[in-house]
Protein backbone atom coordinates (compact mmCIF):
# COMPACT_ATOMS: atom_id res chain seq x y z
CA UNK A 1 0.00 0.00 0.00
CA UNK A 2 2.57 2.57 1.03
CA UNK A 3 4.81 1.34 -2.08
CA UNK A 4 1.92 2.71 -4.81
CA UNK A 5 1.01 5.68 -2.24
CA UNK A 6 4.98 6.64 -3.18
CA UNK A 7 4.66 5.28 -6.70
CA UNK A 8 1.89 7.42 -7.37
CA UNK A 9 3.27 10.88 -6.01
CA UNK A 10 6.74 10.21 -7.57
CA UNK A 11 4.40 9.61 -11.06
CA UNK A 12 2.57 13.15 -10.10
CA UNK A 13 5.86 14.65 -9.74
CA UNK A 14 6.62 13.50 -12.64
CA UNK A 15 3.67 14.35 -14.58
CA UNK A 16 3.47 17.75 -13.41
CA UNK A 17 7.25 18.72 -14.21
CA UNK A 18 7.29 17.40 -17.28
CA UNK A 19 3.82 19.35 -18.47
CA UNK A 20 5.51 22.34 -16.85
CA UNK A 21 9.08 21.72 -18.85
CA UNK A 22 7.25 20.81 -22.06
CA UNK A 23 4.49 24.55 -21.85
CA UNK A 24 7.99 26.06 -21.64
CA UNK A 25 9.85 24.57 -24.55
CA UNK A 26 6.96 24.89 -26.64
CA UNK A 27 7.10 28.35 -26.33
CA UNK A 28 10.89 28.16 -26.93
CA UNK A 29 10.58 27.09 -29.76
CA UNK A 30 7.01 28.38 -31.19
CA UNK A 31 9.18 31.02 -31.83
CA UNK A 32 9.98 31.13 -35.45
CA UNK A 33 13.20 31.32 -37.59
CA UNK A 34 13.75 34.38 -39.66
CA UNK A 35 14.50 33.31 -43.13
CA UNK A 36 16.65 35.76 -45.01
CA UNK A 37 18.57 36.91 -48.31
CA UNK A 38 22.04 36.01 -48.24
CA UNK A 39 25.44 37.31 -49.51
CA UNK A 40 28.24 35.65 -48.84
CA UNK A 41 29.07 38.11 -46.00
CA UNK A 42 25.85 37.32 -44.07
CA UNK A 43 27.13 33.40 -44.60
CA UNK A 44 30.30 33.95 -43.19
CA UNK A 45 28.74 35.82 -40.14
CA UNK A 46 26.24 33.87 -39.04
CA UNK A 47 28.90 30.78 -39.47
CA UNK A 48 31.12 32.16 -36.83
CA UNK A 49 28.14 33.35 -34.68
CA UNK A 50 26.80 29.74 -34.41
CA UNK A 51 30.48 28.37 -33.83
CA UNK A 52 31.04 31.12 -31.00
CA UNK A 53 27.45 30.54 -29.13
CA UNK A 54 28.10 26.69 -29.29
CA UNK A 55 31.19 27.57 -27.32
CA UNK A 56 29.31 29.62 -24.54
CA UNK A 57 29.47 28.89 -20.75
CA UNK A 58 26.05 28.30 -20.13
CA UNK A 59 24.70 26.92 -16.24
CA UNK A 60 24.02 23.99 -17.44
CA UNK A 61 22.34 23.04 -13.71
CA UNK A 62 19.34 23.91 -12.08
CA UNK A 63 19.97 26.82 -9.90
CA UNK A 64 19.67 24.59 -6.51
CA UNK A 65 21.02 25.90 -3.47
CA UNK A 66 23.36 24.38 -1.84
CA UNK A 67 25.62 24.64 1.64
CA UNK A 68 29.03 26.56 2.38
CA UNK A 69 31.60 24.58 1.29
CA UNK A 70 29.62 22.16 -1.39
CA UNK A 71 31.88 21.32 -4.56
CA UNK A 72 30.74 19.85 -7.43
CA UNK A 73 32.79 18.68 -10.63
CA UNK A 74 30.60 17.81 -13.61
CA UNK A 75 31.47 16.82 -16.83
CA UNK A 76 29.05 18.41 -19.35
CA UNK A 77 28.18 16.89 -22.96
CA UNK A 78 26.96 18.88 -25.71
CA UNK A 79 25.76 17.17 -29.26
CA UNK A 80 26.71 19.11 -32.24
CA UNK A 81 23.56 20.42 -34.55
CA UNK A 82 24.11 19.81 -38.36
CA UNK A 83 25.69 22.48 -39.91
CA UNK A 84 25.94 23.90 -43.58
CA UNK A 85 29.18 25.31 -43.60
CA UNK A 86 28.66 26.70 -47.35
CA UNK A 87 30.18 30.24 -47.92
CA UNK A 88 28.50 30.70 -51.50
CA UNK A 89 29.32 27.90 -53.26
CA UNK A 90 31.96 26.79 -51.26
CA UNK A 91 31.61 24.46 -48.56
CA UNK A 92 33.80 24.78 -45.96
CA UNK A 93 35.50 21.50 -44.66
CA UNK A 94 34.80 22.48 -41.16
CA UNK A 95 34.78 19.06 -39.24
CA UNK A 96 33.73 18.83 -36.19
CA UNK A 97 32.87 16.47 -33.35
CA UNK A 98 29.29 14.59 -32.49
CA UNK A 99 29.41 15.62 -29.55
CA UNK A 100 31.63 18.28 -27.54
CA UNK A 101 32.68 17.79 -23.79
CA UNK A 102 34.03 19.78 -21.15
CA UNK A 103 34.87 19.03 -17.13
CA UNK A 104 33.94 21.82 -14.88
CA UNK A 105 34.15 22.32 -11.24
CA UNK A 106 32.05 24.28 -8.99
CA UNK A 107 32.55 25.38 -5.12
CA UNK A 108 29.77 26.80 -3.12
CA UNK A 109 30.62 29.60 -0.73
CA UNK A 110 28.68 31.61 1.87
CA UNK A 111 24.83 32.77 1.22
CA UNK A 112 24.52 30.73 -1.70
CA UNK A 113 27.60 32.28 -3.68
CA UNK A 114 28.80 30.08 -6.27
CA UNK A 115 32.51 30.03 -7.93
CA UNK A 116 32.81 28.13 -10.88
CA UNK A 117 35.89 26.97 -13.32
CA UNK A 118 36.45 24.66 -16.78
CA UNK A 119 39.62 24.71 -18.70
CA UNK A 120 40.94 23.42 -21.96
CA UNK A 121 44.60 23.37 -21.87
CA UNK A 122 45.96 22.96 -25.67
CA UNK A 123 43.76 19.90 -26.82
CA UNK A 124 44.10 18.73 -30.19
CA UNK A 125 41.29 16.57 -31.44
CA UNK A 126 41.38 16.08 -35.19
CA UNK A 127 42.95 18.61 -37.22
CA UNK A 128 41.63 21.30 -34.26
CA UNK A 129 43.60 22.57 -31.15
CA UNK A 130 41.72 24.29 -28.76
CA UNK A 131 42.73 26.22 -25.64
CA UNK A 132 39.78 27.75 -23.30
CA UNK A 133 39.20 29.03 -19.87
CA UNK A 134 35.86 29.88 -18.84
CA UNK A 135 34.95 31.20 -15.18
CA UNK A 136 31.87 31.89 -13.57
CA UNK A 137 30.13 33.47 -10.92
CA UNK A 138 26.64 33.18 -9.35
CA UNK A 139 23.98 33.77 -6.15
CA UNK A 140 21.55 31.21 -5.77
CA UNK A 141 18.47 32.02 -3.16
CA UNK A 142 15.76 29.60 -2.15
CA UNK A 143 12.35 30.29 -0.67
CA UNK A 144 10.91 27.02 -0.28
CA UNK A 145 10.58 25.34 -3.33
CA UNK A 146 11.34 27.77 -5.27
CA UNK A 147 14.98 28.34 -6.56
CA UNK A 148 16.61 31.09 -8.08
CA UNK A 149 19.85 31.95 -9.60
CA UNK A 150 21.79 34.82 -11.24
CA UNK A 151 25.20 34.29 -13.00
CA UNK A 152 27.69 35.61 -14.98
CA UNK A 153 30.34 33.53 -16.94
CA UNK A 154 33.23 34.38 -18.91
CA UNK A 155 34.83 32.78 -21.84
CA UNK A 156 38.01 32.83 -23.53
CA UNK A 157 38.47 30.64 -26.39
CA UNK A 158 41.19 29.87 -28.67
CA UNK A 159 41.20 27.05 -31.95
CA UNK A 160 43.41 26.92 -33.89
CA UNK A 161 43.67 24.13 -37.30
CA UNK A 162 41.83 23.90 -40.24
CA UNK A 163 38.49 25.04 -40.58
CA UNK A 164 38.04 26.54 -43.74
CA UNK A 165 40.62 24.64 -46.13
CA UNK A 166 42.90 21.42 -45.66
CA UNK A 167 45.74 23.63 -46.57
CA UNK A 168 46.02 25.87 -44.21
CA UNK A 169 45.48 26.64 -40.42
CA UNK A 170 42.95 28.96 -39.48
CA UNK A 171 42.53 30.91 -35.80
CA UNK A 172 39.11 31.58 -34.20
CA UNK A 173 39.65 33.49 -31.23
CA UNK A 174 36.82 34.08 -28.84
CA UNK A 175 35.96 36.54 -25.63
CA UNK A 176 32.29 36.16 -24.62
CA UNK A 177 30.65 37.15 -21.18
CA UNK A 178 27.06 36.49 -20.26
CA UNK A 179 24.39 37.13 -17.82
CA UNK A 180 21.76 34.54 -17.19
CA UNK A 181 19.03 34.14 -14.41
CA UNK A 182 17.46 31.26 -13.67
CA UNK A 183 13.73 30.27 -11.52
CA UNK A 184 13.58 26.36 -10.87
CA UNK A 185 11.21 24.36 -8.68
CA UNK A 186 12.54 21.77 -6.60
CA UNK A 187 10.01 18.78 -6.77
CA UNK A 188 11.88 15.80 -4.73
CA UNK A 189 14.48 14.56 -7.06
CA UNK A 190 12.98 16.30 -10.17
CA UNK A 191 14.08 20.05 -10.83
CA UNK A 192 12.46 21.41 -13.54
CA UNK A 193 13.93 25.14 -14.45
CA UNK A 194 13.66 27.72 -16.99
CA UNK A 195 16.03 31.11 -17.50
CA UNK A 196 16.88 33.89 -19.94
CA UNK A 197 20.06 35.35 -20.64
CA UNK A 198 22.22 37.76 -22.71
CA UNK A 199 25.79 38.03 -23.72
CA UNK A 200 28.23 40.05 -25.31
CA UNK A 201 30.42 38.59 -28.03
CA UNK A 202 34.06 39.48 -29.35
CA UNK A 203 35.63 36.88 -32.06
CA UNK A 204 38.39 37.45 -34.50
CA UNK A 205 38.37 34.29 -37.01
CA UNK A 206 41.59 34.49 -39.23
CA UNK A 207 41.25 33.09 -42.56
CA UNK A 208 45.15 32.05 -43.31
CA UNK A 209 44.20 31.44 -47.08
CA UNK A 210 42.78 35.08 -47.66
CA UNK A 211 44.74 36.86 -45.22
CA UNK A 212 41.65 38.55 -43.80
CA UNK A 213 40.42 38.67 -40.30
CA UNK A 214 36.42 38.22 -40.13
CA UNK A 215 35.65 40.14 -36.85
CA UNK A 216 32.74 40.34 -34.70
CA UNK A 217 33.09 43.10 -32.20
CA UNK A 218 30.79 43.87 -29.19
CA UNK A 219 27.84 41.57 -30.36
CA UNK A 220 25.16 41.52 -28.14
CA UNK A 221 22.59 38.51 -28.17
CA UNK A 222 20.09 36.91 -25.92
CA UNK A 223 19.34 33.34 -25.05
CA UNK A 224 16.47 31.37 -23.41
CA UNK A 225 16.72 28.26 -21.51
CA UNK A 226 14.78 25.51 -19.93
CA UNK A 227 16.27 22.41 -17.82
CA UNK A 228 15.44 19.71 -16.17
CA UNK A 229 17.29 18.16 -13.54
CA UNK A 230 17.66 14.94 -11.20
CA UNK A 231 19.22 14.66 -7.49
CA UNK A 232 20.06 11.08 -6.20
CA UNK A 233 22.17 11.70 -3.10
CA UNK A 234 25.59 13.01 -4.01
CA UNK A 235 24.74 12.88 -8.05
CA UNK A 236 22.85 14.21 -10.32
CA UNK A 237 22.02 14.96 -13.77
CA UNK A 238 20.85 17.41 -15.35
CA UNK A 239 19.13 18.21 -19.26
CA UNK A 240 19.48 21.80 -20.61
CA UNK A 241 18.15 22.62 -24.06
CA UNK A 242 19.25 26.32 -25.19
CA UNK A 243 17.37 28.84 -27.67
CA UNK A 244 19.92 31.49 -28.95
CA UNK A 245 19.14 34.48 -30.93
CA UNK A 246 16.71 33.60 -33.62
CA UNK A 247 19.11 30.81 -35.06
CA UNK A 248 20.68 28.28 -32.99
CA UNK A 249 18.72 25.50 -30.85
CA UNK A 250 21.56 22.80 -28.91
CA UNK A 251 21.05 21.05 -25.79
CA UNK A 252 23.35 20.07 -23.32
CA UNK A 253 23.59 17.06 -20.79
CA UNK A 254 25.59 17.00 -17.54
CA UNK A 255 26.65 14.33 -15.12
CA UNK A 256 27.99 15.82 -11.48
CA UNK A 257 29.15 14.19 -8.51
CA UNK A 258 28.68 16.34 -5.28
CA UNK A 259 31.09 16.42 -2.76
CA UNK B 1 21.36 1.82 -4.95
CA UNK B 2 23.68 1.70 -7.98
CA UNK B 3 20.79 0.17 -10.01
CA UNK B 4 18.11 2.76 -8.41
CA UNK B 5 20.72 5.82 -9.80
CA UNK B 6 21.41 3.73 -13.34
CA UNK B 7 17.79 3.51 -13.37
CA UNK B 8 17.37 7.30 -12.99
CA UNK B 9 20.02 8.22 -15.29
CA UNK B 10 18.59 5.97 -17.80
CA UNK B 11 15.20 7.51 -17.34
CA UNK B 12 16.50 11.13 -17.35
CA UNK B 13 18.85 10.96 -20.38
CA UNK B 14 16.43 9.24 -22.52
CA UNK B 15 13.22 10.98 -21.79
CA UNK B 16 15.07 14.35 -21.64
CA UNK B 17 17.08 13.65 -25.32
CA UNK B 18 15.01 11.70 -26.96
CA UNK B 19 11.47 13.66 -26.17
CA UNK B 20 12.83 17.24 -25.69
CA UNK B 21 16.27 17.52 -27.28
CA UNK B 22 16.57 19.70 -29.59
CA UNK B 23 19.55 20.69 -32.27
CA UNK B 24 19.34 23.13 -34.84
CA UNK B 25 21.65 25.26 -36.59
CA UNK B 26 20.29 27.66 -38.89
CA UNK B 27 23.05 28.68 -40.93
CA UNK B 28 22.72 30.78 -43.82
CA UNK B 29 24.52 27.92 -46.38
CA UNK B 30 21.28 26.03 -47.93
CA UNK B 31 19.55 29.82 -49.13
CA UNK B 32 19.65 31.16 -52.21
CA UNK B 33 21.68 34.33 -52.00
CA UNK B 34 19.76 37.79 -53.26
CA UNK B 35 18.86 38.19 -56.53
CA UNK B 36 19.18 41.73 -58.28
CA UNK B 37 16.68 41.88 -61.11
CA UNK B 38 16.85 44.06 -63.77
CA UNK B 39 13.48 45.78 -65.77
CA UNK B 40 13.99 46.90 -69.19
CA UNK B 41 17.76 47.85 -70.83
CA UNK B 42 20.73 46.88 -68.01
CA UNK B 43 22.53 49.79 -67.94
CA UNK B 44 24.89 50.87 -64.58
CA UNK B 45 22.25 53.06 -63.71
CA UNK B 46 19.54 50.96 -64.42
CA UNK B 47 20.47 47.88 -62.05
CA UNK B 48 23.87 46.96 -63.35
CA UNK B 49 25.39 49.68 -60.81
CA UNK B 50 22.88 47.29 -58.27
CA UNK B 51 23.98 44.32 -59.00
CA UNK B 52 27.66 45.02 -59.16
CA UNK B 53 27.77 47.05 -56.00
CA UNK B 54 25.93 44.14 -54.41
CA UNK B 55 28.04 41.06 -55.44
CA UNK B 56 31.48 42.66 -56.66
CA UNK B 57 31.97 45.14 -54.66
CA UNK B 58 32.21 43.76 -51.55
CA UNK B 59 35.91 43.16 -51.81
CA UNK B 60 36.85 45.06 -54.80
CA UNK B 61 36.78 48.20 -53.22
CA UNK B 62 39.09 51.13 -52.30
CA UNK B 63 39.96 50.99 -50.10
CA UNK B 64 39.66 47.27 -48.88
CA UNK B 65 36.84 46.13 -46.92
CA UNK B 66 37.22 43.52 -44.29
CA UNK B 67 36.06 40.89 -46.85
CA UNK B 68 38.98 41.56 -49.58
CA UNK B 69 40.84 38.69 -49.89
CA UNK B 70 45.31 39.47 -49.72
CA UNK B 71 45.43 39.20 -53.43
CA UNK B 72 42.54 41.22 -54.80
CA UNK B 73 43.76 44.06 -56.67
CA UNK B 74 44.58 47.63 -55.35
CA UNK B 75 44.10 49.40 -58.26
CA UNK B 76 40.11 48.11 -59.21
CA UNK B 77 36.65 49.67 -57.51
CA UNK B 78 33.67 48.72 -58.25
CA UNK B 79 31.70 50.41 -56.38
CA UNK B 80 31.91 52.92 -59.13
CA UNK B 81 31.27 53.17 -62.80
CA UNK B 82 34.05 55.74 -63.40
CA UNK B 83 37.79 55.94 -63.77
CA UNK B 84 39.62 58.17 -61.17
CA UNK B 85 43.26 59.14 -61.35
CA UNK B 86 44.98 55.39 -61.29
CA UNK B 87 41.80 53.69 -60.11
CA UNK B 88 40.00 51.80 -62.77
CA UNK B 89 35.93 51.76 -62.22
CA UNK B 90 33.56 49.32 -63.05
CA UNK B 91 33.49 50.83 -66.81
CA UNK B 92 36.13 48.05 -67.71
CA UNK B 93 33.82 44.90 -66.49
CA UNK B 94 32.14 44.55 -70.14
CA UNK B 95 35.57 43.66 -71.55
CA UNK B 96 36.03 41.46 -69.03
CA UNK B 97 32.78 39.93 -69.28
CA UNK B 98 33.04 39.54 -72.98
CA UNK B 99 36.49 38.09 -72.40
CA UNK B 100 34.37 34.99 -70.51
CA UNK B 101 35.30 36.20 -66.92
CA UNK B 102 32.16 34.75 -65.42
CA UNK B 103 33.09 31.41 -66.95
CA UNK B 104 36.96 30.94 -66.61
CA UNK B 105 39.55 32.53 -65.52
CA UNK B 106 41.43 35.32 -67.86
CA UNK B 107 45.05 33.77 -68.17
CA UNK B 108 47.84 36.14 -67.26
CA UNK B 109 44.35 38.58 -66.03
CA UNK B 110 42.22 37.28 -63.08
CA UNK B 111 40.41 34.19 -61.66
CA UNK B 112 37.13 33.08 -62.58
CA UNK B 113 34.54 35.29 -61.27
CA UNK B 114 32.93 35.32 -59.10
CA UNK B 115 35.22 33.13 -56.89
CA UNK B 116 33.89 30.28 -55.17
CA UNK B 117 33.34 31.45 -51.90
CA UNK B 118 31.99 34.99 -52.81
CA UNK B 119 28.11 35.64 -53.18
CA UNK B 120 27.33 33.13 -56.18
CA UNK B 121 25.36 35.03 -59.51
CA UNK B 122 21.92 34.05 -60.80
CA UNK B 123 21.46 32.67 -64.41
CA UNK B 124 19.39 35.98 -64.42
CA UNK B 125 22.20 37.87 -63.29
CA UNK B 126 24.50 36.85 -65.53
CA UNK B 127 22.25 37.20 -68.15
CA UNK B 128 21.82 41.03 -67.16
CA UNK B 129 25.55 41.68 -67.19
CA UNK B 130 26.10 39.95 -70.58
CA UNK B 131 23.96 41.53 -72.07
CA UNK B 132 25.01 44.70 -70.90
CA UNK B 133 28.54 44.00 -72.00
CA UNK B 134 27.75 43.47 -75.38
CA UNK B 135 25.63 46.64 -76.11
CA UNK B 136 29.15 47.97 -74.30
CA UNK B 137 28.61 48.16 -71.07
CA UNK B 138 26.99 51.86 -70.73
CA UNK B 139 26.24 53.39 -68.05
CA UNK B 140 22.92 55.31 -68.52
Amino acid sequence: MGREVVGELTGLRLVKSFLCFQIALFFILLWPFTSLAVTAIEQSRRLQLVYSHLLDFRSNAAPIYETSGTLEVSVDLQPMPDIDARIGAKTEPVETLPVSGRLRLRGFLFDGWMLGISSVPGLTIGKQKATALQTEMGLRKTWGSIQTGLRVSQSLWEILGQMTTTRYKDRLENRQQNIDFSLGLDWSFWQPYAGIGRGILNSDFWIEESQITLKIENHVYSYQFVGLGLRENTWSFNFEQHRTEDFLLHFQLSATRKF
Amino acid sequence: MFMRVTYDLLLFLLSASLLFGCSKADTLGGKAPDEVVISGTPTWENGIGDLVRSKCASCHVIPFSFYSPHNTPSTLNLSVYDNSSNIRGANILGIWINSGILEKALTGVARKMPLEYATPLTSREIESLKSWSTSGSPKN
